[in-house]
């Protein structure tokens, strides 16, 4: 018997357009830019859903609001928003957010995921499993999650 | 009589179809039914409204709708007819109601969020159908003129010349004008009440948008009265000339009058010619250029100016022949002001629009031959009349000017080069004969004939008093000249004018009177003609080996020979004085310039040259950058002046290695220059064993010196030429990475070689198979680099040289992976937004590599 998909006809919203940014200190090479939410945002907004063709940004699962970064404290907080309130999935689209992060920003950054407030019936569990480094660190270590994983990522750098 | 137009039935199954119903119905009343699916559910947001209008990923049916009503008015004359008289018919009344700017402006609350069924969204999409049919029609009806002009075809004469097709658009016209043009006046009070910009901003483009299909239609076709064309050109026009008010829509207006000029030209032969920009927009344009105060006016000014004269050259024409006028008269007064100041920058900026953008479009064989000539004329008559007091000038001005002599020079024919050459000498004259130390108070009246028969320091005179030119700039105005003439003026091959800019090219301070004396003695010896001209009867006529003796044997460069015969620099005859030691810092340039003009022309002699160079790298053992307080440093002023000249006349030398071999704005073809076939590839294949044997013999000092040198060689050398010697090439390159990463003058060189780098790691053929050998040397010097303090293009480079390696053999690759990732991890937490994207691409890659 074929699997069903947990969100057959998913929402989907247009992708907002490449923000432009003030290119002033781009030509100073002394001046820093400290890492902001937009930086972060374009990291996960191409990684792709495990079960349909579109991307966390067109389904509206991330989106820039829902991230908060503080440079100075290396600190990132990303809340992101299941499409249906019983995704399976969310662990997983959580995971490959997680790991898109550890590879994009510095290791002196500490990331936490979580799910939006009332948006999954799981959200505690959902939230203390993706907030759990020896947990996450043994689902990478699985081939099937890894491989999983690696598939929603390679779809997004191409 | 009107002919019948004929209804196709396919042509009425669209126009009759359901969905284009719901689409009118929609415009005119506001009303939809759901089940039509015309429009997204909910409420529509202005990027919504963007991606309809601009076709990015919109999946509303409208905009489908609206594409093939469009596509129907370009198919036929009789199809545009129908689509017009049933489009027009509805969507005027839309356009005109509520387009106020007080219905938008009362409810801008709500503009960000518009229900689909709001008036405003209608009037819109109305907006937006209307001028993409008026551009359809447009396309159709410059197809059908154009047609018939190429081929006087019997068969679309009805559609051209009768334009029935055409009478419901034409009807309309007065309408649409005002439609459009209230569009754009309600666009930019949406954006400047701050309601929405990206709203404000569609309304403006559709505005003008109609307003060019409207303009474009072609003579022989159009129905618009010439009030009517002259209504659009004119509201046009005032956005044109008012930059600050329209920035926003300035580019996409002047994109229009690109149209319109492009139309004019095409279709000037046919019919009554329309000139509307040439008469019209062209005179305003000019005087809001005289009038302009800031330099951004100006700016605008003369980049709408650039882009006229490319479109048509008799307006290339019309604006050469003003602006010269213009510059006869702002010249004198500008080039004496010594400080930069509002009405010298706009000068400047007139001169360097003449010449880069609108004289290099003049053509010889053309009508515009004499536009050239004239601007000629206008500037040298400004610098006759320049006072001889010894007065400051304005060394932007000066180099503008140079700039606009050589570039017209170059674009006369060889009659009115010899003339102008004749009259600058003339001038050259004038202002020496009444210097106050020259005892010959003579006049000398120069021409061509005299010129040609007679030894020029005979005529001149000036064998007692040349020197007391002082001015070199004006020997600068006239190396300009002779940078640009054809090869053949024999008179140029004489000692005088070799010893003019020699002496010109030696001058105490660096400057680009200076540069341009040494481009001009580079152009007489690569231009040099063997054997004599019977007329021409003068003793002091050279052979190009006399010439080329006469240079590196002279006062001045001899010295720079001595120096480099001594023991070092210990031996620097200082006992001249700062100005001779700054006389050989010039002198390694002007020995550049010449080693640059025998090489473009297959002169053995070039090597002597270079071997000059090679040995003033040899002998140079400072290092650039240490602090001559240092221990084994005499602490006294002259001794670290003598060690910063010592300094400047190495990197000179390096430099000049790079000069001879890379492109130059004076010494090319344009120029009448003689170039040799793969002259480059000569040089560098000469130069390579001559830097190995010297790399051999040297310490280490001295050793970053010939990097350096190597360095500027091959930064400037052909990748193709590069390509046959890479295998001996890379190392070099490689070592020299890290001894020139430490200072930051040498910063533009080292992202030169790390572009040398990457373009042998990312050639297929030879340059793979050579860096394949190198892998773990190149990783090597790349990781610290990663940290290279004074660029961040150069830690972007280094980056992506490191994601390049990744496709040498696996074998070689893989074990260097874990060391990368760990250099990597710091360039994550790089300060540059764009260094950490390159970061995290090249971490990406390499993290790749696993999965293999």
């Amino acid at each position: 018997m074929a699997s069903q998909l947990i969100n057959a006809n998913p929402v989907v919203h247009e992708r907002k357009a490449r923000s432009v940014r003030q290119p002033t200190s781009a030509h100073d090479d002394l001046a820093v830019e400290p890492i902001d939410s937009l930086e972060v945002f374009d990291h996960v907004r191409d990684i792709k859903d495990p079960e349909h063709p579109y991307t966390l940004e067109q389904l509206n699962v991330v989106s820039e609001d829902s991230i908060a970064v503080d440079d100075k404290r290396s600190h990132v907080l990303i809340t992101f928003t299941p499409t249906v309130e019983h995704c399976s999935m969310a662990t997983l689209i959580g995971l490959c957010i997680r790991v898109k992060l550890m590879q994009s920003l510095p290791p002196r950054f500490k990331i936490d995921i979580k799910v939006s407030p009332g948006s999954h019936a799981s959200e505690v569990a959902v939230n203390k499993q993706l907030n759990d480094k020896e947990r996450v660190a043994a689902a990478l270590e699985n081939p099937n999650l890894s491989q999983m994983v690696d598939e929603c990522l390679a779809s997004s750098e191409e | 009589m009107m002919p019948e137009i004929p209804k196709q039935e396919l042509l009425s199954l669209i126009l009759e179809d359901d969905s284009v119903g719901d689409l009118f119905r929609f415009i005119e009343h506001c009303t939809y039914s759901a089940s039509s699916e015309l429009m997204t559910d909910g409420n529509i947001s202005p990027q919504w409204i963007v991606a309809l209008i601009n076709e990015e990923g919109a999946t509303s049916k409208a905009r489908v709708m609206i594409d093939i009503l469009s596509a129907v008015a370009q198919a036929s004359c009789s199809a545009c007819s129908c689509v017009l008289e049933k489009v027009l018919q509805l969507n005027l009344t839309a356009v005109q109601e509520s387009y106020s700017s007080q219905n938008i402006i009362t409810e801008k609350r709500n503009i960000s969020t518009w229900n689909a069924g709001s008036r405003q969204f209608a009037n819109l999409v109305a907006l937006l159908l209307s001028t993409k049919v008026v551009n359809a029609a447009n396309g159709l009806a410059q197809d059908q003129a154009y047609t018939f002009i190429k081929t006087q075809s019997p068969v679309n004469i009805d559609e051209v010349v009768n334009k029935y097709w055409l009478e419901p658009l034409f009807v309309r016209a007065p309408d649409l004008v005002d439609a459009y043009v209230e569009a754009v006046t309600v666009g930019k009070q949406i954006i400047l009440t701050a309601a929405s910009n990206t709203l404000g901003l569609q309304y403006c483009q559709l505005g003008v948008d109609g307003l060019r299909g409207l303009a474009t239609f072609p003579a022989p076709i159009s129905l618009l009265s010439s009030d009517q064309v002259n209504q659009i050109i004119s509201f046009l026009t005032s956005i044109l000339l008012d930059k600050e008010q329209y920035d926003f829509i300035w580019n996409h207006v002047l994109k229009a009058f690109s149209s319109i000029i492009a139309t004019e030209e095409t279709f000037k032969d046919f019919g009554s010619p329309r000139t509307y920009v040439l008469d019209e927009v062209i005179p305003q344009l000019l005087k809001a250029l005289v009038q302009s105060k800031g330099i951004q006016d100006v700016d605008a000014n003369l980049q709408a100016i650039s882009t006229f004269s490319a479109s048509r050259p008799l307006v290339l024409e019309r604006l050469l022949d003003n602006l010269g006028d213009s510059i006869s008269f702002w010249l004198p007064e500008t080039i004496v002001k010594s400080e930069p100041a509002g009405d010298t920058r706009k000068v400047e900026s007139i001169l360097r629009c003449i010449s880069q953008d609108l004289l290099p479009l003049c053509n010889l064989e053309g009508g515009d031959q004499a536009a050239a000539p004239k601007i000629l004329h206008s500037v040298w008559s400004s610098i006759e009349a320049l006072p001889v007091s010894t007065l400051k000038y304005s060394e932007q001005i000066m180099a503008a000017c140079m700039e606009v002599i050589r570039v017209a020079v170059q674009k006369c024919n060889a009659a009115v080069q010899e003339d102008v050459f004749s009259k600058a000498l003339q001038t050259v004259a004038d202002r020496v004969n009444i210097c106050d130390k020259c005892n010959d108070s003579k006049a000398i009246a120069f021409s061509k004939k005299d010129i040609c028969k007679q030894s020029i320091p005979t005529l001149f005179k000036l064998s007692s008093c040349y020197q007391k030119i002082q001015e070199t700039w004006l020997i600068a105005l006239l190396a300009s000249i002779v940078i640009a003439v054809r090869p053949g003026l024999l008179y140029l091959q004489e000692k005088f004018f070799l010893k003019l800019f020699l002496d010109a090219a030696l001058d105490k301070r660096r400057s680009p009177y200076t540069e341009s004396a040494a481009q001009a003695l580079a152009s007489i010896l690569n231009k040099w003609v063997e054997g004599k001209k019977e007329n021409h009867l003068s003793s002091d006529l050279l052979t190009l080996e006399d010439a080329i003796n006469f240079v590196l044997t002279s006062e001045s460069i001899s010295p720079v020979k001595s120096f480099m015969n001594s023991n070092g620099l210990e031996n620097l005859d200082n006992s001249d004085g700062f100005l001779l030691s700054h006389k050989r810092l010039q002198g390694v340039q002007v020995l550049s310039w010449v080693g640059k003009a025998l090489a473009m022309r297959g002169d053995v002699q070039v090597k002597d040259i270079a071997v000059l160079l090679l040995s003033i790298l040899k002998s140079s053992d400072l290092e650039l950058g240490k602090d001559p307080k240092h221990e084994g440093y005499r602490m006294n002023k002259e001794s670290e002046e003598h060690e910063e000249l010592t300094i400047a006349i190495a990197t000179a030398a390096a430099e000049g290695l790079g000069i001879i071999i890379k492109e130059s704005k004076a010494l090319n073809k344009k120029h009448y220059a003689t170039v040799r076939p793969l002259y480059k590839q000569r040089f560098l294949c000469s130069m390579l064993p001559l830097f190995f044997q010297a790399l051999r013999e040297v310490g280490n000092f001295e050793r970053i010196w010939l990097l350096r040198g190597l360095g500027h060689l091959i930064s400037e050398t052909p990748h193709t030429a590069l390509m046959s010697d890479v295998q001996l090439v890379l190392p070099l390159l490689l070592e020299a990475l890290p001894a020139l990463s430490k200072d930051s003058r040498d910063m533009n060189l080292v992202l030169a070689i790390l572009l040398v780098l990457s373009s042998f790691l990312v050639d297929t053929h030879y340059g793979r198979n050579a860096a394949a050998d190198h892998v773990a040397n190149i990783v090597t010097r790349l990781i610290p680099l990663l940290q290279y303090q004074f660029s961040m293009t150069v830690r972007e480079t280094v980056l992506q040289c490191l994601g390049a390696v990744v496709g040498l053999p696996y074998s070689r690759v893989y074990p260097l992976r874990m060391q990368v990732l760990k250099s990597l991890s710091a360039a994550l937490d790089d300060p540059k937004r764009g260094v950490r994207k390159e970061a995290v691409r090249c971490h990406r890659i390499w993290m790749a590599i696993s999965s293999k």
